[in-house]
């Protein structure tokens, strides 16, 4: 971000390029959570969108992927709070429901992916940041905003939830 | 194989056939204009700077950024709730500030535990609070004035709640006598078991008895009228309970007020319009009867407490690019104003704002706008205890903030007060 360093606005291209550079690993995370890519393209878009505008602001640059994570799983948070309202109350509008693109494919993991969209929002948040990206369980609370307890808790009740559910 | 493992593997044979669309170009120019606007700011401050002259910039903007003309005669006592003193998220802590115009300075520091709420009794001589110590909720009992815990309560398995229930806000009746803790189960957002437990500040116990809440929805607003009344604002039922608490801490009488519908026609992509005519933040007037509950979409519902009724719905006009922020709706002390907390819904999204990047003042008579002032990322503020200044906590920079209310401009930044501020509230 040298240009946006010195001039405070950065040029398209660059903006492009840091996109590509950043943004696989937050649409990963947002297709997880959410389980449908247009979706995710979105929020990973709206995301970018906020943390770049931002940049400046941003003490350490190499941080943009944690900002990234962390502003993904809100917007992915605020997206189902959203939905849980559209239910609620237009009952009488049809709903796209967030079945995965392949849920009739009866692999085993596949299945274990359908079980994992069925779980609420935070579980299946704390799921895919401990067990896909792999992050700690101090890293996951931070991007989560919880403690690293609360994370353990999350973890354990949805590994749970899988297990139940697999019979 | 471990489960684990299998986890890791489908999640892995997901994620990486997932390949990123390209970014849009009509976004590139969005993000362009966004930090224009940001450069322009600076711009003009630069040049205020050099061509204002030391002496006119020291006038309008003060020693420290603040102004000079406008300094309190005493200091106003806030509390600022620190999520992460420790950097880990394990513990809190309240901080007791002495703000002036100038900036604050820290007087007393109070342990909690994580995710801790605080309230103060109505002299300010107690600090109630509650978080979780040892996987259980705790609700403390400190002096203000020493800082000495005075006296420390369980709240965890409280009436058959389990740890994984959390104690998640904590208010004073209006008249001392109890503290009420909301304790609900964070999975399903308090949607079916949520509860009220009374602390009895006389015997210095927790009453028998819990008020349940069952279908309230996540984070209800929790608003005493009386020592045994209890305005509770359920956002997502879109509903507002009016409670009678009992000796035992069981509702004695409750009644229901159903909030009209969306009006507005607020739609997301999917054509859908309510997300946005829900309520964000509400707050009672100083006659403790009159309720203000705000829509993000800028309705205000005037309601009457007492008879449990709808008195008015008032528009506040907001353009299509703003939306009230949650959870930011405080009314000024003499109850003339009310004071809404404003932000822009993610941009493509109907996200709702959890910061306000400007503060209206609306006339409670007229229902008209008085001011907007830009207020930074704010994630909460307060109306200091003197009314003359709203307190903010600034997200974009952990900053604690102010507001001249009383003339309706920005103060500037007072210090940053913790790790990770999250709230800011009026002391005495």
């Amino acid at each position: 971000m040298k240009q946006t360093e010195e001039s405070g606005l950065a040029a398209p291209s660059r903006i492009e390029e840091l996109y590509r550079a950043s943004s696989p690993r937050a649409y990963r995370v947002a297709y997880l959570l959410t389980g449908d890519s247009e979706v995710a393209a979105d929020l990973t878009h709206d995301a970018f969108v906020k943390v770049i505008s931002r940049f400046s602001h941003i003490r350490k640059p190499d941080a943009v992927d944690a900002y990234l994570y962390r502003t993904v799983v809100n917007l992915a948070n605020g997206y189902f709070r959203r939905r849980r309202l559209e239910r609620r109350y237009a009952q009488a509008h049809p709903v796209k429901e967030l079945t995965p693109s392949h849920a009739s494919t009866a692999d085993e993991r596949n299945d274990l992916w359908v079980k994992l969209q069925s779980l609420p929002v935070r579980q299946r948040s704390a799921l895919v940041l401990r067990f896909y990206e792999d992050l700690s369980e101090e890293q996951t609370a931070d991007i989560l905003g919880v403690s690293a307890r609360a994370v353990n808790a999350l973890v354990s009740r949805g590994l749970q939830q899988l297990r139940t559910q697999e019979g | 194989m471990d489960p684990t493992e299998r986890l890791r593997d489908a999640l892995r044979e997901r994620a990486e056939a997932q390949t990123p669309p390209p970014f849009p170009r009509s976004r590139v120019a969005e993000v362009r204009l966004k930090q224009l606007s940001y450069l322009g700011m600076v711009v003009v401050v630069a040049l205020a700077v050099v061509f204002g002259g030391s002496w006119s910039v020291s006038r309008v903007f003060g020693e420290n950024g603040v102004p000079a003309a406008q300094q309190p005669p005493r200091p106003t006592r806030l509390y600022v709730l620190d999520f992460a003193p420790g950097g880990d998220g394990l513990r809190g802590r309240a901080i007791a500030v002495d703000a002036t115009d100038r900036g604050g300075e820290v007087t007393q520091s109070f342990d909690l535990g994580a995710d801790p709420d605080m309230t103060l009794s109505p002299d300010g001589s107690r600090l109630y609070a509650v978080s979780h110590k040892d996987n259980a909720n705790v609700l403390d009992v400190f002096d203000t004035t020493t800082g000495a815990l005075v006296q420390q309560t369980g709240v965890s398995r409280y009436q058959g709640t389990t740890g994984a229930h959390i104690a998640q806000k904590i208010v004073t009746s209006p008249d001392g006598s109890r503290v009420y803790v909301l304790v609900g189960f964070p999975e399903d957002g308090g949607a079916n078991t949520q509860s009220i437990a009374t602390f009895d500040v006389v015997s210095g116990a927790l009453l028998p008895d819990a008020a349940r809440l069952g279908g309230c929805g996540a984070a209800p607003t929790l608003l005493p009228t009386d020592s045994t009344r209890i305005t509770v604002v359920c956002g997502e039922a879109h509903e507002v309970r009016f409670l009678t608490i009992s000796s035992t801490g069981a509702v004695a009488d409750e009644d229901v007020l159903q909030l009209p519908p969306n009006e507005h026609g607020v739609s997301d992509s999917s054509g859908n319009t309510f997300e946005l005519g829900t309520v964000r933040g509400s707050d009672l007037a100083p006659d403790r009867r009159t309720l203000y509950s705000v829509t993000g979409d800028g309705r205000v519902f005037e309601i009457d407490t007492a008879e449990h009724s709808l008195a008015g719905t008032h528009d506040l006009g907001l353009s299509p690019g703003e939306s009230v922020s949650m959870p930011q709706v405080k009314t000024s002390p003499d109850g003339r104003k009310i004071y809404i907390g404003v932000g822009s819904p993610f941009s493509g999204t109907d996200a709702p704002p959890v910061t306000a990047d400007h503060v209206l003042f609306v006339d409670t008579r007229t229902w008209r706008r008085l001011a907007s002032i830009q207020a930074g990322e704010l994630w909460s503020f307060t109306v200091g205890s003197r009314g003359n200044r709203i307190f903010g906590i600034d997200h974009g920079n952990g900053n604690l903030v102010a507001i001249d209310a009383s003339e309706g401009r920005s103060i500037g930044s007072l210090g940053a007060f913790g790790s990770r501020p999250m709230a800011v509230y009026a002391g005495n």
